[in-house]
């Protein structure tokens, strides 16, 4: 199979500073993605939605390999939001918009998104951390994810849970101390990292 | 953003949360996209969109869709392509949306949506 690989080369230091960058993590959320690729195709997804996309790396991926999809990319930093747009532009990417959105604040798109996507917040740190950076709403909303780091992850999936579409999935990545979440681990020794996990997950969790 | 776009969202503040209330669309520059047609994507995004709002936001921009698509509609290649061209060969670059609930308004920069508060 010809997996088309995404081009990054457009984000400079600048950037850097204000939006996470394309990190380890990223690239693990990629590989597993595209590593499933056949799945999602069968899935015929209609709208693919990314939440924190960040530099735009990931769902620009998945993008550039499934056709016949409309791409939607959503993040509480503009700065991440505005470089999303950039990268989709690099890389010709014509299905997708951008949102600046507070994802914990209240979405439409009941039983919508066919696929959605996140590389969450999920290190652990305080309570009082992980809102305060929550309300900054720049780079530092990225990492804190609360008590053992699965505040953030924990409002998500009720989130998703609302979202998704009677077939839906999400892939999640986090880290094995963050707890348990359900669904089907999609790395193996080979692909995986020390510690971080990705899963894709159905609907409240129901095993299909 | 596209008109796509504009229907899958809502109200990002709290009180507004759950009603599923239609953003209005104050549009400023517009500039036409060049989105290749995609006849099957098109249907199957109509069973997601909410239509009513979306010939409502269609109308503010000067096109008149009609008021309701059945099956066979599915079949009129010509209405699916307008239909195609104005969900994701409008781009809103600049405008502003109205929450005709709580009257918040949120703008669009650059093709950019900010539904986050302006508060700081
Ligand atoms: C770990 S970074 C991942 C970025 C990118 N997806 C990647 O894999 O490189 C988490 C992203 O989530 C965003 N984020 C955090 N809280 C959010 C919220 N409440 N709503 C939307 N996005 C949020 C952050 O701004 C950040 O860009
Ligand atoms: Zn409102």
């Amino acid at each position: 199979m010809n997996i088309k690989e995404v081009k990054l080369s457009h984000i400079k230091k600048d950037d850097r500073k204000k939006v996470y960058p394309p990190s380890q993590d990223t690239f693990i959320l990629i590989d597993a993605i595209l590593n499933d690729i056949e799945y999602i195709k069968a899935l015929n997804p209609t709208i693919v939605l990314e939440i924190g996309v960040g530099s735009g790396a990931v769902i620009s991926s998945l993008a550039l390999n499934l056709d016949n999809a409309f791409f939607l990319g959503f993040d509480i930093n503009i700065d991440a939001v505005k470089l999303t747009q950039r990268t989709f532009c690099e890389n010709r990417i014509e299905m997708a918009d951008v949102v600046g959105i507070d994802i914990l604040k209240g979405l439409n798109l009941r039983n919508k998104v066919d696929v959605v996507i996140c590389n969450p917040p999920y290190v652990t740190s305080t309570r009082e951390e992980y809102l305060e950076c929550q309300n900054n709403r720049d780079i530092s909303s990225s990492c804190p994810g609360g008590e053992n780091g699965r505040e953030f992850i924990d409002e998500l999936l009720r989130v998703v849970d609302g979202i998704l579409s009677e077939n839906g999935v999400l892939y999640l990545l986090y880290e094995e101390e963050n707890g348990q979440f359900g669904g089907i681990n999609l790395l193996t020794e080979r692909t995986g990292c020390e510690g971080l996990c990705v899963i894709r997950r159905n609907k409240n969790n129901q095993t299909k | 953003m596209r008109l796509v776009t504009l229907n899958l969202l809502m109200c990002n503040s709290e009180e507004c949360s759950g009603r599923n209330q239609a953003l209005t669309l104050n549009p400023g520059e517009i500039t036409p996209g060049t989105t290749q047609f995609n006849h099957d994507l098109t249907i199957r995004m109509l069973g997601k969109l909410d239509w009513l709002a979306f010939v409502n936001a269609a109308l503010r921009l000067g096109h008149e869709l009609p008021d309701n698509i059945t099956e066979a509609d599915h079949q009129n290649s010509e209405l699916i392509q307008r239909i195609f061209d104005i969900l994701f060969n409008v781009e809103i670059q600049t405008g502003e949306l109205l929450c005709p609930n709580c009257n918040r308004t949120y703008p669009i920069e650059k093709g950019i949506p900010n539904m986050l508060p302006q508060d700081h």
